[in-house]
């Protein structure tokens, strides 16, 4: 009989993984429409991919995406990255960027809630906001949102604005200075946010996680 | 007079940056007028901070030279939790004026256990856990909660005045165990908020039957396991003790 080595058999306790959320805000405007909305298009499908292929990130990431072109629109409710499929984006209308901040804290707060009720340990969730213009909407009550939830630690809020983007705006929606996409890497910004939230999904008790600059000189944005 | 069988350990999360982790353990029985004790601290300096590792030793080491101190010049059981503290933020401060870096730079969680003949105390700052299992129920306790604030990758580290420290006492332990927040998702049930116990029972089983160096290399093979590291992503670290009566040690050779 072999005799096993003591302690090879201990115990585990079954826990369910922490999430880690993770909300997109895409302005899918009319003047996303073209090579920029098939470029952010890909961008969300390598997003995916690369999320899949790691196996802790792939149980413990959650993706919502919420579109604002013409009206805010929940095109991806949360799930797992497992899951995820990113839905197909239609660039069309005005540019409603205050509406979405709001219905993303929204989410965000339903989310958490959900978590609370099932016992379900969270990262601290990030909201990541894409645009290429400028709202149309009253953006202010949003920018004052995204303050107190930056404020309580509730959300990592980052704005990303391409090409003429106004970043008069994302400044004041965001505490933190808001990135400008270098030319058309989606791409490129969606594997440093992939590699990003595993970082952070993989984060013991780190309460701050060092993310790779994306404003370096090789990087996807410059500030 | 009883003694007490340790073990402990610490191991790198296999995914993280290679290296030894920023985890640290330590132990030592102090022998009183009183009877003998078990002190055992267990730290995890935060991946965050440039010298977690560091801020750890650092930390375990002031902790246990502080309690044993204590312990030796004092009559009355008992664990003086806020001068504990004071010396741990102390050392922590010391430690980063000399290497000129601020006491950010070595955060650290921080969890200590003084088991004595009557009674035993628990400290903790931050996230990890210490369990005991005391002479009255075979029921493994945690009676601090880790903290873990809102989010998993936050919590209080040592040496941050604004950190609440949380103590705890209970009666006079049989067995105990100090971990780092890596083996909650293995050794804690979250949703009933209770130490898993079959995990601490399968420890302390084997303390109980067999001779530390014997157990060893299995111990810390079992940190290392891949079974281990298929549930967590983190540094891991372990202490665990159980008393065991020595018959007959009382009596000079």
């Amino acid at each position: 009989m072999v005799e096993r080595l003591p302690f090879a058999a201990i115990e585990f306790a079954a826990n369910p993984e922490p999430r880690c959320p993770c909300v997109l805000l895409l302005d899918t405007s009319a003047s996303m429409a073209g090579t920029r909305i098939t470029e952010l298009q890909r961008g969300l499908a390598q997003f995916r991919d690369e999320l899949q292929a790691d196996p802790l990130a792939r149980k413990r990431v959650e993706v919502a995406i919420v579109t604002f072109g013409g009206s805010v629109r929940l095109a991806s409710d949360f799930t797992a990255i497992e899951n995820f499929d990113p839905p197909r984006l239609v660039a069309d209308g005005l540019t409603p960027m205050g509406a979405a901040v709001q219905t993303g804290l929204e989410l965000l707060r339903g989310r958490k809630q959900i978590y609370r009720d099932n016992g379900l340990a969270y990262y601290r969730p990030w909201m990541f906001l894409l645009t290429d213009g400028e709202p149309n909407d009253d953006w202010r009550d949003g920018a004052a949102a995204v303050k107190q939830a930056e404020a309580a630690r509730q959300v990592a809020f980052f704005a990303v604005g391409v090409g003429e983007a106004n970043f008069d705006v994302l400044g004041q929606l965001a505490t933190r200075q808001p990135l400008h996409l270098r030319g058309l890497m989606f791409r490129e910004m969606f594997q440093w946010l992939s590699n990003s939230l595993r970082s952070v999904s993989q984060s013991g008790i780190t309460d701050e996680v060092a993310l790779s600059n994306p404003a370096s000189p090789d990087g996807w944005a410059k500030v | 007079m009883d003694t007490w069988q340790v073990l402990a350990a610490v191991a790198a999360a296999p995914r993280k940056r290679p290296g030894p982790g920023d985890d640290a353990v330590g132990h030592r029985t102090v022998d009183t007028d009183t009877g003998l004790w078990l002190v055992a601290a267990c730290a995890d300096g935060a991946g965050s901070a440039a010298l977690g590792r560091r801020g750890a030793e650092v930390a375990v080491r002031q902790a246990l030279a502080w309690l044993s101190t204590r312990l030796k010049r004092s009559r009355r059981a008992e664990l003086p939790l806020a001068g504990l503290q004071h010396a741990v933020d102390r050392a922590l401060a010391a430690e980063a004026r000399r290497r000129g870096v601020t006491v950010r730079d070595l955060a650290t969680t921080l969890v200590c256990a003084v088991a004595g003949p009557q009674r035993t105390w628990l400290a903790q700052v931050g996230d990890g856990a210490a369990v005991v299992q005391t002479d009255e129920t075979p029921h493994w306790q945690m009676p601090i909660w880790p903290d873990r604030g809102e989010h998993v990758n936050e919590t209080q580290f040592a040496g941050d005045p604004r950190s609440q420290w949380r103590c705890a006492e209970l009666p006079r332990a049989h067995a105990l165990a100090l971990l780092s927040d890596g083996l909650l998702p293995v050794a804690v049930d979250q949703a009933a908020r209770q130490p898993f116990q079959p995990f601490f029972t399968g420890f302390a089983g084997e303390l109980a039957r067999r001779d530390v160096d014997e157990l060893r290399p299995a111990f810390e093979a079992f940190l290392t396991s891949p079974r281990l590291a298929e549930r967590t992503d983190d540094d891991v670290s372990l202490v665990v003790a159980v008393r065991r009566a020595q018959a007959g040690a009382d009596v000079p050779a």
